[in-house]
């Protein structure tokens, strides 16, 4: 009995609301003043390292990329073979834009901290562009009429335009 | 579509004089269509490895119009497919096996650019690869031409468009 006359709802709703309203107080508080240090010191601590292990990252798989690349000729002696490559070029043909946009970023330009993982990005979408063009010089003799000058009755189709004109959906019988 | 074909069997093979001193072999087979009409595949083998692609109706076999009438049976992507089937045998049989076939114009039709040539051609053309052969058309004779690149021999092309103008005329 005596418990439940000391205990008063209104006075406990009122301090509640006291603590709520002076936590509110310090939070806002260390908000305002604490976070661009925060966000400063979490950059420094975690962001740089990231970055520096990923400009590495990509460092060592350009590396292996650009061996593959020079002892792994792309040839092509199927129509399986050859839709591999077409599937290539396409994926690669549509982050052509972005690629190149990389590799021209000018690292003296770039901030300080940021150089050596832009650097990297920067190689290694290069790296990409050359493969892009090498895998496209594949094509060139599917689209190089080699008997010009003796034929007078057929025309030449280029892979080109029967590429253009194929349906996707159907494979080749051969 | 183009995946299902009939199945085939080959009939046999004779030899055919098609011109002063030009000779072919003829290889026949014949297949069952859907609709329980048996049609003919003629592949003609003339010299440098070209093989011409025929087919018709077995039960038109004798009429001089069997290869320009039109069946209207509705299977026309199965027999297609079954052809292709015969020319991937072919092919496997002669690696140095080029493919031509003209599409016959239909009663009342110029012989340029016929409406088969357009639906043949726009079929070879999609489903088969442009590695191991050459696509050549012409339009004016409704003709394509599939020239097998592993065939080396100089100056083909021209050699081939006088062996057809030989026998065909072009």
């Amino acid at each position: 009995m005596l418990s439940l006359n000391t205990y008063n709802p209104f006075e406990t709703s009122l301090d509640n609301a006291k603590v709520v309203v002076s936590l509110n107080w310090l939070y806002q508080t260390v908000r305002k003043y604490v976070s661009k240090l925060s966000l400063m010191a979490l950059v420094i601590l975690l962001g740089l390292p990231f970055l520096f292990l990923a400009g590495l990252w990509l460092q060592l798989k350009r590396r292996g990329f650009q061996k593959h690349m020079r002892i792994n000729k792309v040839e092509f002696n199927n129509a399986d073979e050859y839709l591999n490559l077409k599937r290539t070029i396409k994926h690669l043909s549509s982050l052509k834009p972005v690629l190149t946009a990389v590799a021209k970023y000018k690292i003296s330009k770039s901030p300080l901290l940021f150089r050596y993982t832009i650097l990297q990005m920067k190689r290694m979408s290069s790296t990409l562009l050359t493969y892009h063009g090498w895998l496209n010089s594949r094509l060139v003799p599917l689209n190089e009429d080699l008997h010009k000058e003796n034929g007078k009755v057929f025309r030449f189709v280029s892979e080109r335009e029967l590429w253009k004109h194929r349906n996707k959906a159907y494979k080749y019988w051969m | 579509m183009f995946t299902t074909p009939y199945s085939y069997k080959s009939i046999t093979y004779q030899r055919k004089v098609v011109a002063e001193n030009e000779y072919i072999i003829e290889y026949v087979y014949s297949f069952t269509g859907s609709s329980q009409k048996k049609y003919l595949v003629f592949f003609e083998l003339y010299n440098y490895n070209v093989y011409v692609v025929k087919f018709c109706l077995r039960e038109r076999k004798y009429y001089s119009d069997r290869f320009n009438r039109l069946t209207n049976l509705n299977e026309c992507s199965r027999v297609l497919t079954t052809i292709g089937q015969i020319m991937k045998e072919t092919y496997g049989q002669n690696p140095y096996a080029s493919f031509g076939f003209i599409g016959s114009n239909l009663p009342n039709e110029q012989t340029n650019n016929t409406k088969r040539f357009k639906l043949y051609s726009s079929i070879v053309g999609q489903l088969i690869s442009p590695v191991n052969f050459d696509h050549r058309v012409s339009v004016k004779h409704s003709a394509y031409l599939l020239i097998n690149k592993d065939f080396q021999e100089e100056n083909l092309l021209s050699k081939i468009e006088d062996m057809f103008n030989r026998i065909y005329n072009f």
